[in-house]
């Protein structure tokens, strides 16, 4: 008899079904694509409906429904709630969505505006930090993917991860930024009425005042609002879901993508839509403890905790909701940050007149090689997804200020910004080995704002962004 | 000092019914967009 929840022949059907529909609607949307920015942009129209759900889609990750029970069965109310913070990070960019419209209306990536508002060894450096944050994500969501695949369907982990990079390059191959946001608005509803039936019968399963009783009894530590370790977990997580949402051209792309008007108004629903999906995978992580159900690795606590109080329908519900969350964040990373190797990359060091078709053949052969490079990366299973996340903090942390700072004060100075981006990153990462993974990005924004303030005020720039718009980007 | 049961309560359902308004919220809007013509 297998331990699996789903059977291995339905793991398979399911995958299958799905990777059907993601690669037909990746080729049916991709059909009308003629040039780069239709490829790469959209054609600059996403209305407000796609615009919502890309960004809520691809801010629930499989990090969001494995990480965020992980950090509920770890650090309690707290670390679940600190994960749910997440959102704001959402909210936050909407204004700056409608900012950065407003200043690059031609651009194409976030770095063009590091290049042009600070300067190239800024541009850089922001290219590095911001690739290095790009590959930690595909890595932590490949590895998640087979891992889940793995315990719910028993699917070797390597035949699952190769499935699922194999689906995403696919269809985003064939559709570009449209195909990704089109399969986005059918995953985030799959996703949230997969919570929320999960959520449901859970309750239903295992009521509340039971679930507090249990843990006031085995471990009540977890229901302690002055918890120290998940205090400051929950700041530190503000700060690295703002750093990533700030600097990443996952948003960016997405920002110059929208229809005029609609960036602010997206993003901000997105980030009000997104907060409870954490609340709700987290409570799942509190019923293990109630039900005394034995955890081997803590980043599966949530599908075993499905599969134990529902059974195969409880699998095949965390399969979907897991499978649209990883391939709606996955096809995603794979064209932003294809953007950001052939815009800035490709073109801006080294093919600097290449012709439309050329880019258009170069951003498909980015996408390829970063699929190939992450499974590759993804082949040596590291034992905790939540340390491969959060590694990366201080990087994106450290470029919180300067990104807000270029957009809003004309005064902040390219040296100082530069050298916020490498003294955050170098104490956000210090902090990350001798403290813990859970102040990283504090230290590394708390750093990069001393520099990149006390620098501006002690010389600073007078830059203009109307300049900019009247003459060339 | 521990949450009480009446926010952990209010939580768990709270988090729940979001979750359902934004399936609502979302398929609206999309009906939205669709009649007006700004889907893409």
């Amino acid at each position: 008899m297998n331990s699996y929840a789903i059977s291995i022949e339905l793991g398979f059907s399911l995958i299958l079904g799905f990777s059907i529909l993601w690669i037909f609607m990746g080729w049916y949307l991709g059909r009308g694509n003629k040039t780069t920015e239709d490829f790469t942009l959209a054609g600059r129209k996403i209305g407000l409906a796609l615009g919502t759900a890309t960004s809520v889609a691809t801010w629930v990750t499989t990090n969001t429904t494995l990480v965020a029970p992980e950090l509920a069965y770890q650090m309690g109310i707290w670390g679940m709630i600190g994960y749910s913070f997440g959102g704001v990070g959402l909210m936050l960019f909407a204004p700056l969505a409608k900012q950065i419209r407003r200043i690059l209306p031609q651009g194409m990536t976030s770095g063009d505006f590091f290049r042009i508002r600070f300067g190239k060894k800024a541009w850089r450096l922001f290219l590095l930090l911001s690739l290095v944050y790009s590959m930690s994500w595909l890595v932590s969501l490949g590895m998640a993917g087979g891992i889940l695949v793995q315990s719910l369907t028993g699917i070797p982990y390597k035949v699952g991860l190769t499935i699922i990079i194999f689906v995403c390059v696919s269809y985003t191959l064939l559709g570009g930024l449209k195909a990704v946001i089109g399969t986005d608005f059918v995953q985030t509803v799959l996703i949230l009425i997969g919570i929320s039936i999960l959520g449901a019968i859970a309750i239903k399963t295992v009521p509340t005042s039971e679930l507090r009783t249990s843990m006031l009894t085995t471990r009540p530590q977890l229901l302690n609002l002055f918890f120290p370790a998940a205090l400051i977990f929950l700041f530190n997580n503000i700060l690295f879901g703002i750093g990533e949402i700030f600097h990443s051209n996952v948003w960016w792309s997405r920002a110059f993508a929208f229809r005029e008007g609609v960036g602010f108004k997206a993003f901000f629903l997105s980030g009000l839509l997104w907060i409870p999906v954490p609340i709700v995978a987290g409570f799942l992580a509190f019923i293990a403890i109630a039900k005394n159900i034995p955890v081997p690795y803590p980043d599966m606590v949530g599908p075993l905790v499905a599969g134990e109080i529902l059974g195969e329908f409880g699998g095949i519900l965390v399969f979907v909701l897991v499978f649209s969350a990883l391939a709606s964040s996955l096809d995603s990373l794979l064209a932003a940050t294809s953007d950001l190797i052939t815009e800035d990359i490709y073109k801006g060091h080294f093919r600097k007149s290449a012709s439309d078709q050329e880019m258009q053949k170069a951003s498909k052969t980015a996408i390829l090689l970063l699929g190939i490079a992450a499974w590759l990366l993804c082949l040596p299973r590291i034992s905790n997804l939540a340390a491969v996340l959060h590694f990366s903090g201080a990087l994106v942390a450290s470029m919180i200020w300067p990104i807000v700072l270029g957009i809003y004060w004309k005064k902040a100075n390219r040296t100082a910004i530069l050298w916020a981006m490498i003294l955050g990153s170098l104490f956000g990462l210090i902090a990350y080995f001798w403290i813990g993974f859970y102040t990283s990005a504090l230290i590394g924004t708390f750093v990069s704002m001393l520099v990149s303030i006390l620098g501006s005020i002690y010389k600073n720039e007078n830059f203009e962004w109307k300049e900019i718009n009247n003459g060339n980007q | 000092m521990e949450i009480s049961e009446f926010w952990m309560i209010a939580l768990r359902f709270g988090s729940l019914v979001l979750c359902g308004v934004g399936v609502i919220t979302l398929l609206t809007l999309f009906i939205k967009d669709m009649i007006g013509g700004k889907i893409w």
